[in-house]
């Protein structure tokens, strides 16, 4: 991939369509047929991508319209998941929690169809906009987290089922990058959620299994947890970049990564999915800046600090990608 | 003497989770008083979870209310306002982190309402009342206000004790994992002095209960507590019962089964372990609240819960 300095991305999700959520519901009732469903689905992710493409992002996603969550979805496309059932998460927020029975099986590629049909759609929008060199990215869950947001009765530990689970999307990430997806993201947002060395050997170990002969560029994204326990292991994780969360936490992230030699990209998260709030474009900058005091604008990826599904609208979430872009173009003429 | 019992929460019935989740959205209000229909809603929620405890010696109200993983007591406080959303230690769940604004005050308890509607359902088994304790309750709180942790653990205990003296239940448990999760000594003697002050106020048998953590690292500590029992999670750490048979420890409320995850113990392994205790001082139970599981696995542990009656 050409080398280029700041190079905008998204974590993923945009919020979701309200017509794909009901349809959703549908079709879990049987009352709409699987094509409607789809064709919502497809329309919703075009307009997710022309929001990234005029916001003037160079790495876009599809937005995961088809998601139902990042567990739930997997899961059900796995061998070795049963359904899960209701688990509260926080106040009234529930998801349905799986349960492996059985050894982890892939039985297909699960994010390829999704990634051909937002690729070829990016380059129609490319057109619209008149924008060019915009690259579509793929990400799926991580099996750290996969396994931690799951029950398990087949596999001896915690550890056993991660393995199993790497084993298993090292298949979907050579497929996508067979298919010529530049850009492949691990999402694992339960890595800081047990301490210790001995749990970063263990997704070292996953990420090495998933990423190793890769033609891609490879990230992992990691958010919401203690990211002093991360460094300096995240630092031999086997992937380019690593994509973390800034705004939600004032910046004091970077107070760790300054203890260490940041020889990875650096997936910069300038704009706060927690807040409704759109950050200015003279905020995002000044976000911008504060990376670059310590790494090159080469090593930067600004970016949202995580998917915008939490935020209340699409528009929310243009408006914020807007910021990123245009704080971007100034900086490319100013630096 | 072994009894069995439920540790505190409990999955929320379909219907319960069903009605919050279309009358408040994701979360309902700090200050919101409960209308007639809630209360209608709790009570055909509250029957089924006493419906599915039948058989224990000791149940609880499943704490169907809390909308905060131990956190939901200090919502109306005065001098604390609840701020954003914090990991409920190392789960996929999350609370409402407290922030402490101001001098903290108990105004009106509220763990006793819910108590008393499981006392009225109760068919006759004994009533376990649920609350966190001071230092774990502090620790997951962000205080802006006291001069140091120990002036505020013990206005936490103080607000704690004036819930505890209203509740009328033959147990009341003290939730403190983060004296296994981790404990930082310094504080120590300043936390079992409040937890004296709060096992005093109880009008039931007192067990000051840990999970989560290691407890190789809070053994000592925990002998010096004195509660009518000591919770401990022979889950998490394996290590954990075999510390605990070491340390003499014999009243105890022994977290057999893991509430965490679905795959069920061998009854017969477990049996070895109670009797392996040489007490005749256990309440078995659940490493932690059942609400981290779905209705229908949370049920297949209170199964198996019954088959320890009396090991």
């Amino acid at each position: 991939m050409a080398k280029k300095i700041l190079t905008t991305t998204v974590v993923g999700s945009h919020p979701r369509n309200p017509k794909v959520v009901e349809a959703a519901r549908l079709l879990k009732e049987c009352r709409i047929k699987k094509a409607e469903y789809d064709k919502l689905v497809d329309e919703a992710t075009r307009i997710c991508i022309d929001d990234q493409v005029r916001a003037g992002i160079d790495i876009i996603a599809d937005g995961e319209q088809g998601r139902e969550d990042m567990q739930v979805f997997f899961a059900e496309r796995l061998g070795g998941f049963q359904e899960g059932d209701w688990v509260r998460i926080w106040g009234n927020n529930y998801f349905r929690k799986p349960v492996v029975a059985d050894r982890i099986k892939f039985k297909g590629p699960m994010t390829l169809d999704d990634w051909k049909f937002a690729e070829k759609y990016s380059k129609e929008s490319q057109k619209k906009f008149k924008r060019s060199g915009v690259l579509m990215k793929q990400m799926f869950t991580g099996p750290y987290t996969m396994a931690d947001w799951s029950f398990y009765e087949s596999h001896s530990s915690r550890r056993d089922l991660t393995l199993d689970l790497a084993e298993a999307l090292a298949k979907e990430a050579k497929a996508l990058d067979k298919a010529g997806c530049p850009y492949i993201q691990i999402d694992e947002p339960a890595l800081c959620t047990h301490p210790g060395e001995e749990e970063m050997m263990l997704e070292a170990e996953a990420i090495e299994i998933i990423t190793k002969r890769l033609k891609a560029y490879t990230a992992i994204h990691i958010c919401y947890g203690d990211f002093d326990m991360l460094f300096p292991y995240a630092l031999e994780f086997d992937a380019d970049l690593i994509d973390l969360e800034f705004a939600n936490n004032n910046f004091r992230t970077l107070d760790v990564l300054r203890k260490y030699d940041f020889t990875k990209d650096l997936g910069f998260g300038v704009v706060d999915v927690h807040k409704k709030e759109v950050e200015s474009v003279a905020q995002v900058k000044k976000n911008i800046m504060l990376a670059l005091d310590f790494l090159k604008p080469e090593q930067v990826y600004p970016k949202p600090d995580c998917g915008l599904k939490l935020l209340p609208d699409e528009n929310t979430a243009y408006l914020k990608l807007k910021a990123i872009g245009e704080a971007v173009k100034e900086l490319r003429e100013e630096l | 003497m072994v009894l069995t019992a439920s540790f505190g929460s409990y999955p929320r019935p379909d219907l319960l989770r069903e009605y919050q989740i279309k009358t408040y959205g994701k979360q309902k209000k700090v200050d919101h008083v409960a209308t007639k229909e809630d209360e209608q809603m709790l009570v055909e929620a509250m029957k089924q979870v006493v419906g599915d405890q039948t058989g224990l010696d000791i149940i609880t109200d499943g704490q169907l209310t809390w909308d905060d993983f131990l956190a939901t007591v200090a919502a109306g406080w005065a001098g604390v306002k609840m701020g954003g959303l914090i990991r409920f230690y190392d789960n996929n769940t999350y609370y409402r982190r407290p922030t402490i604004v101001g001098s903290i005050e108990n105004k009106k308890p509220v763990l006793r309402e819910n108590l008393e509607l499981l006392k009225k359902l109760n068919p006759g088994a004994k009533i376990k009342a649920v609350i966190p304790g001071p230092y774990t309750l502090y620790s997951l709180s962000e205080d802006k206000y006291y001069k140091n942790e120990a002036e505020g653990i013990a206005a936490v205990a103080k607000a704690l004790e004036k819930e505890i003296k209203e509740l009328k239940a033959d147990f009341v448990q003290i939730d403190e994992p983060l004296l296994s999760y981790d404990l930082d000594r310094d504080l120590f003697a300043t936390v079992n002095l409040e937890l004296v002050k709060l096992t005093r106020a109880a009008k039931g048998k007192t067990i000051v209960t840990t999970y989560f953590g290691e407890l190789m690292a809070c053994i000592k500590e925990l002998q010096e507590i004195k509660a009518d029992y000591i919770g401990v999670d022979c889950v998490s750490f394996e290590s954990n019962y075999e510390v605990l048979i070491q340390s003499g420890i014999k009243n105890v409320q022994l977290g057999l089964l893991d509430a965490r995850n679905t795959k069920l113990e061998d009854v017969v392994l477990m049996k070895d372990q109670i009797e392996m205790l040489d007490s005749d001082n256990i309440i078995v139970s659940t490493n932690c609240g059942l609400e981290f599981l779905p209705r229908k696995y949370a049920l297949r542990k209170i199964d198996l819960l019954r088959k320890l009656k009396g090991a």
